[in-house]
């Protein structure tokens, strides 16, 4: 039999595509590499997604798993061709545990979803990337994703207390645990952000956070960039963690006003975005010194959002940036370097340097405070050589990051666009241990390979010699 | 049994840690690694043939208080660490009474304080480790950066790893500025704790009573300590740490904390403080109570969870050996099955195996 027919014995035939319309769909994720596809699989259980497994594994071809594609990494892109899982079936959210504050969710939910579901009882899922109205929980495990909100909480791996998982040889095991500090190696750490490359995530038990009883959202106006990242400093350095903290500059706010007009300042140079969270009086003290900073800093509007519809309307703001951009270039491409918050002025200065010398449209948007850089680039795919072009300058960018203490990335993954980057950031020595890391979950291959490491990561024996 | 007093390596350089671990690696082990020794004296001593104490190397590699960064050495205490960050106002949020104890030892361990309500596991905050693997290399993941997912994430798969993996040789952590305000009150029962106060550091509840530790700025902790009632005091005034012979860590779903209180009392401990919130219940017994390990372990088990030896008497005292039936057998109680990837994983960082006792803990 082919794999088809072994899927479909699994599966039945609906849940498993193969028309090349299909294939060609399913080839991509929101990036701009196009992969290959051999065939498409929607498992619903747990039990099906080990069935499907072990069928992809008979026939010897690769695997790679998929939530709602909104990846920018090329992480859900099949490198040579592969079946694609799509885990956005296995969507169900259990009982939540109130007092325990988790809740064992399918990987298909969708991020925002959750959110919603846990809201009547005072509680959310805090990873909040831009594309939280589609991406789902499994693909923010698969990346590790982080959002504005991360700043405060930290990306999703300090959110997943436990997850289940189809190996490789399409066993099913459970890493982590719903008791705290459970003996043994944090599997579950190296399962988030592992980007499908070592199994199947098919439940994941979250651990979700209460909801503030007061929010405060700020969009302040500045004359220059330095000014804005001089106040994101001051802010830290006066010993207040915002809840978010954001940065865009006048192409941005421009581009963002042109599209939502969230009454965003377009004579800044640039703006900032701050939520500050909490109790009642804790938050009107931290938003008093906040305003002061930015006074001293010398902020040229302070706008304070008066009721939850303003502070939507300046989230709307942020959260449709890179939308806004799809309305006025036919194509973005988008980094995700983080540098260390003391070099910020310093590597965006070089990162402007490097758009304008290559005669490039950039506008950035990012998480300011936690030095989490995107600047993005917009240009049109049917110029001659323009793919490449782009490319070449996005790449010095990346190394205008990494020699500033920094690395490749904040949020979004590794996957295929970065991989070949690594080196830049890690020894042979650190990647052959990364290497070691996978192959204990994947000794042979099979699991979305060609991803997050370079080929020939493993490079050193068990004595600690160098391959010949 | 090994009967010789094993051979103790003190690095004071990296060359050293790599030197020791390639030498070691040939000769076989079991090795055992200690920072300040601590947990170890807490414990019957474990079957090793050689020992590497980090405790020389030490010192502050880098803080950039802006960054709210510190790279230290793994011999660093968390007294000198505190010392550092002090001048900052900035903390590691690590433990609390353990000034003598390393960074390295506390990572390697993967032990959290009791402020992990507010600010989650030691683990979140190791952004950065660099590690001389059981192989002999020097190996580095993560890096000096507060959000980060470029790879897989060793800084954490080595945090809690228990020297299985390698020896860890420096550590990046992730700060907090050092809070305003703090206090600690100090309540009748749990009922005004859990619904009134938004995220406080810690709930903690004793034999005295329940005590609710705040901290941020000085209107919203006066704010929090009118709402609760009770009675409040300035600062965090911790549990007294336990003096009694043995002592072990209940750890529940956090949802347990109630019921477990219950079973814990029915012991008549001498001592014991719970996490509400968290899920970890410490108990401090007489040594005769070291009898009933594994009854309290099957007790336990109906709650899904474990009982975890933090404090046991010594298999060796002078003149005064401990029972047979005393001794302490499995100090976890508890495997993952991990159908193999755990025991692979060990064996590509620890080709020779000579890691792998001391990390399980693994006592003849």
């Amino acid at each position: 039999m082919d794999l088809v027919a072994d899927l479909e014995a699994v599966l039945g035939p609906d849940r498993v595509h193969h028309h090349p319309l299909d294939l060609a769909v399913f080839a991509k994720d929101a990036g701009v590499t196009p992969g290959s596809v051999i065939a498409v699989a929607f498992p619903e259980t747990t039990q099906e997604v080990a069935g499907v497994v072990r069928a992809a594994v008979r026939h010897g071809v690769p695997i790679v798993p998929r939530g709602a594609g909104t990846g920018l990494a090329g992480g859900a892109v099949p490198v040579g061709p592969g079946l694609l899982v799509v885990l956005t079936r296995l969507d169900t959210v259990g009982d939540i545990d109130e007092v325990g504050r988790t809740v064992w969710v399918g990987p298909g939910v969708v991020n925002l979803d959750l959110s919603r579901r846990t809201a009547p009882v005072g509680l959310h899922f805090a990873p909040d990337p831009s594309s939280q109205q589609a991406c789902t929980i499994g693909g923010n495990v698969g990346t590790n994703a982080g959002g504005p909100h991360c700043l405060a909480e930290g990306t999703t791996v300090a959110h997943v207390l436990a997850a289940e998982v189809v190996t490789p040889h399409g066993d099913v095991i459970v890493v982590g645990s719903d008791i705290p500090d459970a003996p043994g190696l944090d599997l579950r750490a190296v399962v988030v952000g592992s980007e499908g490359t070592i199994g199947i995530v098919t439940r994941v038990l979250v651990k979700l956070t209460p909801d503030p009883p007061d929010v405060s959202t700020l969009l302040v106006g500045f004359p220059s960039v330095q000014a804005a990242a001089v106040t994101v400093s001051r802010i830290i350095a006066g010993g207040v963690i915002p809840a978010a903290l954001e940065m865009m500059d006048r192409p941005m706010v421009v581009a963002v006003e042109e599209f939502v007009h969230a009454g965003y300042p377009t004579d800044a140079a640039a703006v900032l975005l701050v939520e500050i969270v909490g109790d009642r009086s804790g938050v009107a003290e931290e938003t008093d010194l906040v305003v002061s900073i930015a006074d001293d800093a010398g902020a040229t509007s302070i706008r304070v959002a008066a009721d939850d519809a303003e502070r939507s309307l300046l989230w709307k703001g942020r959260k449709s940036a890179f939308g806004a951009v799809a309305q006025t270039a036919p194509d973005y491409y988008l980094h995700d370097t983080v540098v260390p918050r003391t070099r910020l002025v310093e590597v965006l200065d070089r990162i402007y340097e490097i758009a304008e010398r290559n005669q490039l449209r950039m506008l950035n948007v990012f998480h300011a405070g936690d030095g989490n850089l995107h600047p993005l680039v917009a240009f049109d795919a049917r110029e001659p050589g323009m793919v490449a072009h782009v490319h070449a300058a996005a790449q010095e960018m990346v190394v205008a990051s990494i020699e500033a203490g920094g690395s490749l990335t904040g949020e979004h993954g590794v996957g295929l666009e970065k991989r070949d980057l690594m080196g830049l950031v890690f020894s042979e020595e650190d990647l052959d241990a990364q290497a070691r890391i996978r192959d204990a979950f994947d000794p042979d291959g099979v699991m979305n390979p060609a991803k997050v490491l370079p080929t020939g990561a493993r490079c050193f024996d068990a004595s600690g010699a160098r391959f010949e | 049994m090994t009967t010789a007093v094993p051979t103790r390596f003190v690095p004071s350089s990296i060359e050293d840690v790599l030197a020791v671990v390639r030498d070691l690696s040939e000769r076989g082990g079991p090795v055992g690694i200690v920072g300040s020794g601590s947990e170890w004296s807490s414990l019957p001593a474990p079957d090793v043939d050689a020992i590497i104490d980090m405790s020389d190397y030490a010192g502050i590699v880098d803080h950039v208080p802006d960054d709210l960064t510190v790279t230290v050495r793994a011999g660093t205490t968390l007294g000198a660490l505190d010392e550092e960050l002090a001048t900052a106002r900035q903390t590691a949020v690590l433990l609390e009474h353990a000034e003598a104890r390393t960074v390295g030892g506390v990572v390697g361990a993967g032990a959290s304080g009791y402020r992990r309500l507010r600010y989650g596991p030691t683990r979140d905050r190791v952004i950065g480790i660099e590690l001389v693997t059981g192989y002999g290399l020097r190996v580095r993941g993560g890096g000096r950066l507060v959000k980060n997912v470029t790879g897989y994430d060793l800084p954490r798969l080595v945090t809690g790893s228990r020297g299985g993996l390698g020896v860890i040789t420096e550590v990046t952590l992730k700060l907090w500025p050092r809070p305003r305000t703090t206090a600690t009150v100090v309540l009748p029962d749990t009922s005004a704790a859990g619904v009134s106060t938004y995220r406080p550091v810690a709930v903690i509840e004793t034999p005295s009573g329940v005590f609710v530790y705040l901290e941020g700025s000085e209107r919203s902790v006066a704010a929090a300590i009118t709402e609760l009632g009770g009675q409040a005091e300035d600062g965090h005034r911790w549990p007294d740490p336990p003096t009694q012979p043995v002592v072990v860590s209940v750890r529940v779903p956090a949802r347990h904390v109630d019921a477990i209180i219950d079973v814990v009392r029915g012991w008549s401990p001498p001592w014991w403080a719970a996490q509400h919130g968290v899920g970890i219940v410490d108990v401090g017994l007489d040594e005769a109570d070291a009898d009933d390990l594994e009854a309290m372990r099957d007790e336990i088990r109906e709650w899904g969870g474990i009982v975890v030896a933090d404090r046991w008497p010594s298999d060796e005292r002078p003149g005064d050996p401990l029972p047979r039936e005393r001794r302490l057998g499995d100090r976890f109680g508890h495997v993952a099955d991990t159908a193999g990837i755990e025991d692979r994983l060990r064996g590509l960082f620890d080709p020779n195996g000579i890691l792998a006792r001391a990390s399980t803990w693994e006592l003849a």
